[in-house]
């Protein structure tokens, strides 16, 4: 089948990162032809990443008079429908839950047509609220090694803290409920241990990571807990290949926040993995918080509570590109 | 029809006839055979998909590039008609060579491309201008100014002339071009400013053509380069008075600024820019 895929996957952003994978993930397939063309999306062109793996450049490079079926992974907006391609599968990238009144005209329009991807919550819960239930495929996204054809041995240098158990999460920039989540835990856990908590934050400017930081003074202030050493470090971080490779290899003990590439590759180099997806919803604000609130955690922050050596299967509901492809194409000529 | 950056990558793709976006500001004859011509569609809006963007203003369109080439996804093609301005310096020329290097270029010759001192590469091209024939006409007419541009500049000197002698003004082309050409071949003589290919044009018609624009070809002897408009009416009446007929034979326009290899050539190299993806480059 000739498959053209349109996606970010030049953009150094997450979305480029994760666009970059699945494209390379599809072109395993060597039953499928595979048409690349890559999308610039919101004048993002100050975040070119100029040093994609040398096996793009060839997909890019052919052409197609006929397309068999089309991947789009952009945003609602610019997602097109053609009438000229039988398989058409979208992928949207959008982190707001709630789409406005034309984007759910879109999606309605779509729905009859194309097949829709998602792969994680946020994606999950806009379809949901665009009314979008069937023909929805939930993608997990293996790690696609060839995605760093030069792995790092380097590591973050955090001077005394080097010594120190080293937990670490990798987050874009709009997670405040879970990481304030994360840091109550840790404080309130870790805070007399050799233990520091890392939070490697992808496309931040300064005034978010003042945000974070204040934020976490707050807690601190909250929990009446004195320290002198600040052990909470938000580390703002490319979403580089390279950036993200070395942030894994930093850090000890990865706490998943949700189902995403960061946490397959904390699975791919074997890390010590702590699943904390929780509910958004936490039951109590910062702003009340105090040494006596009491927080239940749905999946508490706790050392035994991790998974090591162990690749999470698959449930029937989560399927890679390549088997999203292929049930698409069946469940289409059913 | 709104048109999508993806729409236009799939026309790209699956559409076999080449459909452009002329992103300028200018009328012209040259633009205006673009737009009749049935090889290629040519769209002066940019409505529905389209397969690259074509500009002829190089200053211009540099600092525009972004905006355009990124918000279609498609890549264009600059047109250099004129040789490079004398204000523009050295470093002003590397800075927009830079700003435009994974652009196509075309000069319309080798003159041209020397003055701008942009190196050659695979994505730049030096092509002859087609002419297109008109049969031969009786020469019954003056004078006329060109001035599809409507440049308030130029109306002027054709005020300022038809005081004293028999002059017209073109200021609209006909809705059928080749009406627009045969109109021009009347005339023994044609005043063209700062536009290249209409210069070369009225050259092939026979009569006299007064222009701006250097036209680094000696073989043409019958255009004269005026840089002071203002002594031009002795010019014109020495050339009236001495009915002398400078016409050059048909055949050196014909295998010099040949019409269809003009076409081939030119679509050749927005087949080129089509099949080739649209990648922003730092």
């Amino acid at each position: 089948m000739n498959i053209l895929y349109l996606g970010p996957y030049r953009l150094n952003t997450t979305d480029g990162y994760d666009s970059l994978n699945t494209l390379l993930t599809l072109s395993t397939n060597k039953t499928n032809n595979i048409i690349a063309r890559p999308i610039f999306l919101n004048n993002q062109t100050s975040d070119i990443n100029n040093n994609i793996p040398k096996n793009i450049r060839p997909l890019e490079q052919k052409q197609g008079d006929h397309i068999d079926m089309i991947i789009q992974h952009t945003d609602i907006d610019s997602a097109v429908y053609t009438s000229d391609i039988k398989y058409q599968l979208l992928w949207v990238l959008n982190n707001k839950l709630l789409p406005q009144t034309y984007q759910k005209l879109k999606y309605k329009f779509l729905h009859d047509k194309i097949g829709f991807i998602t792969s994680n919550k946020y994606s999950s819960a806009c379809l949901y609220n665009a009314e979008i239930i069937n023909n929805t495929f939930y993608m997990r996204n293996p790690y696609n090694s060839s995605m760093n054809e030069q792995p790092t041995t380097g590591i973050f240098d955090f001077g005394l803290y080097n010594r120190y158990i080293k937990y670490y999460t990798i987050v874009g920039e709009d997670m405040l409920d879970e990481i304030s989540d994360i840091v109550v835990q840790f404080i309130r856990k870790f805070q007399q241990d050799s233990a520091c908590l890392l939070v490697f934050m992808t496309n931040i400017n300064q005034s978010v990571l003042d945000k974070y930081n204040n934020l976490i003074s707050q807690i601190y202030k909250n929990l009446k807990i004195h320290h002198t050493i600040n052990k909470i470090i938000i580390v703002p971080i490319e979403p580089s290949i390279n950036a993200i490779d070395t942030a894994h290899t930093t850090g000890d003990i990865y706490i998943s926040l949700e189902d995403n590439i960061y946490h397959t590759i904390a699975q791919y180099k074997n890390k010590m993995i702590i699943h904390n997806q929780s509910e958004m919803y936490l039951g109590y604000s910062i702003k009340n918080l105090s040494p006596e609130t009491t927080i239940l955690y749905k999946t508490p922050l706790d050392i035994n509570n991790f998974e090591q050596n162990t690749r999470r299967s698959s449930t029937s509901l989560e399927l890679n590109i390549n088997q999203i492809v292929d049930s698409y194409v069946k469940s289409f000529n059913k | 029809m709104l048109n999508h950056s993806i729409n236009n990558i799939l026309h790209c793709l699956l559409n076999k006839r080449i459909t452009a976006y002329y992103a300028g500001n200018n009328n012209s004859l040259f633009l205006e055979y673009l737009l009749k011509n049935d090889q290629l569609n040519v769209k002066k809006q940019p409505v529905g998909p389209f397969d690259c963007i074509i500009h002829d203003d190089p200053v211009q369109y540099s600092q525009i590039i972004s905006q355009l080439s990124e918000k279609y996804h498609v890549n264009s093609i600059i047109l250099f008609h004129n040789i490079a301005p004398q204000a523009l310096k050295k470093e002003d020329k590397h800075i927009l060579y830079n700003k435009i290097r994974s652009q196509y270029k075309i000069f319309f010759n080798h003159g041209v491309q020397k003055s701008w001192g942009f190196p050659l590469d695979d994505k730049t091209h030096i092509l002859s201008y087609g002419i297109d024939r008109v049969e031969p006409t009786i020469k019954n007419k003056q004078t006329i100014i060109v001035n599809i541009t409507k440049n308030p500049e130029i109306n002027r000197l054709y005020q300022y002339l038809k005081q004293s002698i028999n002059c017209d003004l073109l200021e609209e082309i006909s809705t059928d071009y080749k009406k627009t050409l045969e109109l021009l071949s009347e005339y023994k003589i044609i005043i063209v400013i700062n536009d290249p290919f209409t210069t070369i044009l009225c050259a092939s018609f026979g009569g006299h053509v007064f222009s701006s624009t250097p036209i680094i070809d000696t073989n043409i002897h019958n255009i004269t380069i005026i840089d002071d408009f203002g002594a031009i009416q002795q010019e014109i009446m020495k050339i009236l008075n001495n009915n002398t007929s400078t016409k050059l034979k048909d055949t050196y326009f014909q295998t010099n600024f040949d019409i269809n290899q003009f076409d081939v050539k030119f679509l050749n190299i927005l087949h080129t820019a089509r099949q080739r993806p649209y990648i922003y480059e730092t």
